[in-house]
């Protein structure tokens, strides 16, 4: 196995249960217990119940710098100047 | 009865009539109008409810004559009608006064725009901490959707909640604690309210860990002082050091957690410090949503007013 795959989360579709609005959800059980709901449209092609994913994070540094400027910008106009 | 006689009649009949209808205009205004205290006469208690919403916090108020605060709202959508709204509603409440952020992490805001979206609300607090949680953002963007007027909260702030409740921000202030990256901390930069109603003091804390704690103290101890204390983050360990809960010197505390958390909330170390403070403990995964009510002298569990 090499060292990347090492550093990966290894999660099983536990169920795939049909959400409120009938969208098809996978929950996702990580071998350490911990759950996560996933739409099954944003799975690999051909996940099923019983499917093992591989799950690997990575940094999105822009997204987060857009965020936070988002933020910061809804706060100057909602809240004024820090005084 | 002749001519004169009859008309000065009519018109003190006229003149009854006009008062009559004016004293019925009177006692009917309040409910044509609106009667924003929810038709309470003062005197009547305050009630203090921290909701079960599983694994996150919600506190509402109700004050004596019908004043309404929300500090913070959970992160559970199904809570909101069912758990928290359906409080204030059964009490005659359809607008809530004021609406306050602890802080911007999920547990405690996530479903901010679902409150502001189901309910009027008069002014909006936050701590206006920098962040990127995205349920606070999207809370934030109907703040001003809907033109509710927004307050960043800083120590030295107080408002009125009704003629015989007050509110104080103890927290935060600048400059804001930060963690060891230079990152804003967002449970120490937490709102920290107590609220004052007549006699009783309720200190609500958000996630406060020990590095607030430890500035509190070091402000004003005596300004912490309470009878009843919310435990702040959910009971860690990291939180509810023995000096502040010396300061608090609360006789009753509630930890708001969900069953059967992931973190193990609330801490074994910290229900024993708790203890060793002397505080009795309600907790709103084995108690459900918990409610107090004051009457500006003392404050009980709801349902066991008048015992000692």
């Amino acid at each position: 196995m090499s060292p990347d795959r090492q550093d990966d989360l290894i999660a099983t579709v536990d169920e795939i249960e049909e959400g409120a609005s009938g969208e098809r959800l996978a929950v996702l059980v990580f071998d350490d217990g911990q759950k996560l709901v996933v739409p099954l449209e944003r799975l690999p092609d051909g996940t099923r119940d019983g499917s093992v994913l591989r799950v690997r994070f990575r940094l999105d540094r822009r997204t987060e710098r857009e965020r936070r400027n988002e933020v910061r910008d809804l706060q100057r106009r909602l809240f004024g100047p820090e005084e | 009865m002749n001519r004169r006689a009859s008309r000065r009649l009519r018109w003190v009949i006229l003149a009854l009539a006009l008062v009559l209808l004016l004293v019925i205009l009177a006692l009917a205004l309040p409910s044509l109008i609106g009667d924003e205290s929810g038709g309470r006469e003062p005197g009547e208690l305050t009630r203090i409810a921290f909701f079960d919403v599983g694994q996150g916090l919600s506190v509402g108020i109700i004050t004596a004559d019908g004043r309404s605060l929300l500090y913070d709202m959970g992160d559970r959508e199904d809570a909101v009608d069912s758990v928290i709204l359906s409080f204030f509603r059964e009490h005659g409440i359809e607008r809530l006064d004021y609406v306050v952020s602890s802080h911007p992490d999920q547990d405690h805001i996530g479903e901010l725009a679902t409150v502001l979206n189901r309910i009027p609300v008069g002014t909006y607090l936050d701590p206006a901490i920098e962040n990127t949680n995205r349920a606070y953002l999207r809370g934030l963007q109907v703040v001003e959707e809907k033109g509710i007027p927004a307050q960043r909260a800083r120590r030295g702030d107080a408002f009125e909640l009704g003629e015989r409740t007050r509110v104080e921000v103890l927290w935060p202030e600048p400059p804001f604690i930060t963690d060891s990256d230079g990152e804003v901390h967002d449970n120490n930069n937490s709102v920290v309210l107590r609220v004052i109603d007549g006699d009783v003091r309720i200190l609500l804390t958000g996630d406060i860990e020990e590095e607030a704690e430890e500035e509190l103290l070091a402000l004003d101890p005596s300004a912490l002082r309470a009878d009843l204390l919310q435990v702040a983050h959910h009971g860690s360990n990291s939180s509810s050091t023995m000096p502040f809960l010396d300061a608090v010197g609360a006789r009753t505390a509630v930890i708001s957690a969900g069953a059967d958390n992931s973190y193990g909330h609330p801490h074994r170390e910290t229900m024993q410090r708790l203890r060793e403070a002397g505080m009795t403990v309600y907790r709103t995964d084995v108690d459900g949503t918990v409610v107090f009510v004051s009457d500006g002298t003392q404050i009980q569990l709801e349902g066991q007013e008048g015992t000692p």
